[in-house]
């Protein structure tokens, strides 16, 4: 009897749960083979599905139960084709193409076997078209037309079920409409891996459920609707809000956290209705965390700040904002003037665009000449350098091993990452060791003797535990490259560009004294060393108004001039207000937690009446002598490009180039 | 009668105490594993090849061609036998199981040896419960006299036998709805290509997995060789068969056959004719799933596989169900519907959505309300099925059904103009409790 009876699938998926009824896809290969598709020869990877031979040669081949990021199960029968030599209909998606494969796609045995795969899926499927979210992009409906026969023979009873059945919060099950692909239930378990969802009963009567019992828990379940090729899943966030061909969409990025996974934005009446994912298979890879993607709302919240304020009185009035940039440039002289440069403190964004960023580091560096300026809010935080972010998420496949120090908090600050790092697992056999209050030699002596690929992702929190056990790895001869994650979606620009008080953009150290840091200066300014203090949001410090610290601070200062997006505490004690714009509506980049910097694209006009974010800092540096002119983002980032080389990108969406390293 | 019944496996099987090791050592069991545990295990695959052994569950696919089909040096490995009987009409694995299992166990040895597999399991269905516990017995007997566990009778040898039972499934005894339960999965069938058991099976792993009587002929192979093993039966066809009789028949059972004796004498001489005298109105000669023979067609039938096949059915697992000319074909063809309805996997589409489909046609058409359309209908949805499935199952309810449909239409025909049926003096097969539709 052998030890382990089950050493683990005989494909390179170590760790994985072994998933059932799946045919474990050939590992890429350079070999190119030549097929011939319907009398036209092609050229293919050896060894790859002939389902996406086709797709990819512009042959269209109709299938329900695939999907390019899950193995294939062969089950909905839809994706037929004939192959020379083979007495029987082969499912294409289960084939690997080999040297000489010859194969018809449309010939008269295929199309009556699609037509028939169509009838049975319409046979219990209930006619919901005009009630159903997925109508205008529903696989079945577009493959009855291309592909069944218009007339149905069936005259008995379709199967009923209760509808819909709540999976959780998020998303709404109709079994009626269900085909029984079972994308679901393969992504819970190839991509999350916890195996949330299970097929129930047996024949027609198969459910789908949870393995629990209840609701479905997962931050990744808007993915299911997504790959549902049906209307069986549904979301309750946007239940019979619209039809898809009455949405504009428009690509962007999502501004919840620090990857910046690749999104449609999409809009009916100039309102927010849902992101749609824009696969990017370097960052997210065709998913979404529900909290980015449901994480919109804010957008058309009632609490946006529309106008700018002056508070004269203990009030704040709206104003003109004319007036209100005069206004600035009016008091800051004074201040200035009375106190110094150096008595003013600026408080920048996390989430503001590059463009924003370098413009308000501008500002307060070289207009205003003060040296204090942060985007954190951490205490003794170590130098930042390129180096925190020389892994990217691609780099995780390459990666012998890679340590999550912080494990579920650190993933929790950028979700996908876990989705990553578990198709690196998955597909590469890279071992995932998730860290908890370990020290540096206790890490050490996790790493195997084989592993000199390392990678190291940690939180900001941890940066020094990170920098210490990457040098002992160097040091052992090995390669290790860190992944630090920030917080916040824009955190990584906002440290490129210098808004730190010791580092200037592109990381260079300051002359001379550094500057302070938020806690410094909140503490400043609640003493009086700090005068004037410019807070541009959205930061955390609106949540904190409470804190004494921070009210010392708003209630000390001399001049408090805030931009934000929505009313808190710290907009009301703002002297002077200023609205600002949501990624929604503006134009601009992020730069990502692997430094990548990617395009934000405006998809409804601005809901407060100011101009962009951007010219709004121009017009408050001009009132301060800057000389400014710029008349478009795209304008500023050549001179960031000139200010830091290395985001000297040829397209948006590559990484920025600190070293020869950084090229895509 | 003699030349029709040949007696290997049932030989002397009412002897007292022959389902106990001493029983069975007494009737000559474990000489054939002894001589092979002194044999090269190749050299008893190509036995076996030579022999012309078929899978005796229904695909009658060559053994040892399915053995060799194994890649070398992969490991584990695994030795299954497939008992988990559930094609309807068919007795014969649980007969030998529990008259005499030592055989089956002995069969699955040798096989393991020859595959040299790792470890060996018997899945048997989960409703022999008495035989799952026999089996254990039968296991651990054989283990006390050192031919179960280390070093096989001396030779160096080891294998473990694993007793798994299954949980009432059809598609469980499809060898990739059996391997995928057996690994705790759902049961239910892995695609061909590129799921052949023989290469990936059980945990991904080579298995060779064979039916129980398949299993309980090796034994005799290797003990008398491939050509006496060839001496009964027809060129293709070798051997002797364990054929289940069922149906309007006198002496309904379990026969072991010549392979190629006539269709009809199996039903007149062995089974004793028609049940009070009635005609036969149609046969299903390899288990529910195979096509129907008319009456005519038994004549000419012998019972091998060339000839069955060329009579547009298939010799199966064996079991030859009669059915006599009282006999609704319309009703029993419901009842063959209802049963590939509920044990239908789900998984591929025409068959989850085709079988239940067919299954309220039937039902339909038996209670009345069967259109004039519906006979196309039900070939047409029959032949969407068949050649589009992704396991057997589909085209075992698609090949009767289209069967009974095309060689019976007067049946069908006769309940659309009547708006019922006409054979309703008689008491349905099932007892007033079959007129139930649906789930």
């Amino acid at each position: 009897m052998p030890e382990q009876p089950y050493s683990g699938p005989a494909t390179p998926r170590a760790g994985s749960q072994a998933p059932s009824g799946t045919v474990p896809p050939a590992p890429p290969s350079d070999d190119l083979v030549t097929i011939t598709i319907n009398g036209r020869q092609v050229q293919v990877s050896k060894g790859s599905s002939l389902l996406y031979a086709c797709l990819d040669n512009g042959i269209p081949v109709p299938f329900f139960c695939d999907h390019r990021k899950l193995d294939p199960i062969g089950a909905c029968r839809m994706c037929l084709v004939q192959i020379e030599k083979v007495p029987r209909l082969a499912t294409s998606c289960t084939v690997a193409c080999t040297d000489g494969l010859v194969v018809e796609t449309e010939s008269d045995s295929v199309l009556e076997a699609r037509a028939g795969v169509i009838e049975f899926l319409l046979i219990n499927h209930p006619l919901d078209c005009p009630v159903c979210d997925k109508g205008g992009e529903c696989d079945l409906q577009d493959y009855s037309i291309y592909h069944g026969t218009g007339l149905s023979s069936f005259v008995e009873d379709k199967l009923k079920y209760p509808k819909p059945i709540p999976l959780s919060d998020r998303i709404l099950l109709d079994m009626e409409r269900c085909i029984k692909c079972e994308r679901c239930v393969r992504f819970f378990d190839e991509i999350t891996e916890d195996g949330q969802l299970v097929l129930l009963n047996r024949g027609v009567h198969t459910m789908i459920g949870t393995f629990s019992g209840r609701p479905l828990d997962s931050n990744f379940q808007g993915n299911i609707m997504e790959i549902c090729p049906v209307g069986a899943l549904t979301s309750s966030d946007w239940r019979f809000a619209t039809r898809p061909w009455d949405m504009r969409s428009t690509p962007s990025v999502c501004p919840t956290c620090s990857v910046g996974c690749n999104i449609s934005v999409q809009t009916r009446d100039d309102r927010l209705v849902r992101y749609m994912s824009r696969e990017n298979p370097h960052v997210d890879d065709g998913w979404l965390c529900d909290r980015g993607r449901y994480g919109f709302h804010f957008v058309h919240q009632p609490g946006r700040i529309l106008r700018p304020r002056i508070k004269t009185a203990g009030t704040g009035e709206p104003v003109e904002y004319e007036i209100a940039i005069q206004q600035v440039a009016s008091k800051l002289q004074k201040v200035v003037q009375d106190h110094g440069a150096e008595s003013v403190g600026a408080i920048a964004s996390p989430e503001a665009t590059n463009e924003e960023l370098f413009l308000f580091q501008r500002w307060i560096r070289e207009v205003i000449g003060s040296p204090h300026i942060d985007h954190r809010l951490m205490l003794d935080a170590p130098a930042m350098s390129p180096d925190d972010f020389a892994l990217s998420i691609d780099d995780f496949d390459s990666c012998h091993a890679v340590f999550i120090l912080g494990d579920e908090a650190t993933l929790d600050l950028a979700p996908i990452l876990e989705l990553r790092l578990r198709k690196a697992r998955r597909h590469h056999r890279t071992r995932l060791i998730p860290i908890h209050n370990r020290s540096v030699s206790e890490m050490l002596d996790e790493v195997s003797e084989s592993e000199t690929e390392i990678g190291i992702v940690a939180p900001e929190s941890l940066h020094g535990d990170a920098n210490r056990f990457a040098a002992r790895l160097n040091e052992t001869g090995r390669h290790a490259r860190r992944l630090i994650v920030p917080t916040h979606a824009n955190s990584r620009g906002a440290a490129d560009l210098g808004c730190l008080p010791d580092q200037l953009s592109g990381y260079r150290p300051v002359v001379g004294r550094g500057g302070m840091g938020t806690w410094e200066m909140l503490e400043a300014a609640g003493t009086g060393r700090l005068s004037a203090l410019i807070v541009m949001g959205p930061t955390l410090l609106s949540a904190m108004t409470d804190d004494p610290l921070v009210q010392r601070a708003m209630d000390r200062v001399e001049l408090l001039v805030v931009l934000d997006i929505l009313e808190s505490g710290l907009s009301e004690a703002a002297h002077i207000l200023f609205p600002l714009h949501t990624f929604a509506e503006k134009e601009g980049t992020y730069t990502n937690l692997e430094g990548r910097i990617q395009r934000l694209r405006q998809a409804i006009p601005p809901v407060a009446s100011t101009p962009p974010d951007w010219r709004i800092l121009q017009d408050l540096a001009n009132g301060s002598q800057a000389g400014w002119n710029y008349r478009h983002p795209a304008e500023v980032m050549r001179d960031i490009v000139a200010a830091v080389p290395a985001y000297g990108i040829d397209r948006a969406g590559e990484r920025a180039r600190w070293s020869d390293r950084d090229v895509i | 009668m003699t030349e029709l019944i040949h007696r290997r496996l049932t030989r002397d099987i009412d002897m007292p105490g022959l389902s106990t090791l001493e029983g069975y050592r007494r009737w000559g069991g474990y000489q054939p594993l002894r001589k092979a545990l002194t044999m090269r295990p190749d050299d008893i695959g190509n036995a076996v090849s030579d022999s012309g052994l078929r899978g005796r569950g229904g695909a009658g696919f060559p053994t040892g061609r399915k053995w060799s089909l194994m890649p070398q040096g992969r490991h584990p490995r695994y030795m299954v036998a497939n008992a988990d009987e559930s094609e309807p009409g068919t007795f014969k694995d649980r007969y030998l199981m529990e008259r005499n299992p030592h055989l089956v166990l002995e069969g699955l040895l040798i096989a393991a040896y020859a595959v040299n597999a790792d470890a060996s399991v018997i899945y048997v269905r989960g409703e022999y419960r008495g035989i799952c516990d026999l089996l254990r017995r039968t296991v651990e007997e054989a283990r006390g006299a050192g031919l179960v566990g280390e070093n096989i009778l001396g030779s160096g040898w080891s294998q473990e036998v694993i007793i798994h039972t299954g949980a009432g499934a059809y598609i469980c005894g499809e060898e990739n709805g059996l391997l995928e339960s057996l690994a705790g999965n759902r049961g239910r069938p892995r695609p061909k290509p590129p799921y052949f058991p023989a290469a990936i099976g059980v945990y991904d792993a080579p298995t060779a997995l064979n039916n129980v009587e398949t299993l309980a002929n090796v034994p005799f192979i290797v003990l008398e060789g491939a050509d006496a093993f060839k001496s009964v039966g027809t060129e293709r066809s070798t051997g002797t068969r364990l054929v289940c009789l069922s149906g309007h028949v006198n002496r309904p059972g379990v026969y072991e056959i010549r392979q190629g004796i006539p269709m009809a004498a199996l039903i007149e001489e062995l089974g004793g004719g028609m049940k009070d005298g009635k005609r036969l109105k149609a046969v299903q000669p390899g288990g529910s799933s195979s096509q129907f023979l008319t009456a005519d067609q038994v004549k000419q039938a012998t019972m091998d596989a060339e000839s069955i096949t060329s009579l547009g059915s298939m010799a199966g697992s064996g079991a030859v169900i009669v059915i006599d000319d009282d006999q609704c074909l319309v009703e029993y063809t419901s009842r063959l519907a209802d049963f590939y309805y509920r044990e239908s996997c789900g998984k591929c589409t025409p068959c989850r959505e085709g079988t239940y489909w067919l299954h309220r046609m039937l039902r339909r058409i038996e209670a009345g309300g069967g259109r004039p359309e519906d006979v196309e209908l039900i070939v047409r949805v029959c032949n969407n099925i068949d050649g589009k499935v992704l396991c057997a199952l589909g085209e075992a309810a698609a090949w009767p059904i289209r069967s009974s449909v095309q060689q019976f239409k007067a049946d069908y025909v006769a309940h659309v103009e009547a708006h019922g049926c006409p054979f309703k003096e008689r008491v349905p097969i099932g007892g007033a409790a079959s007129e139930a539709v649906g789930a």
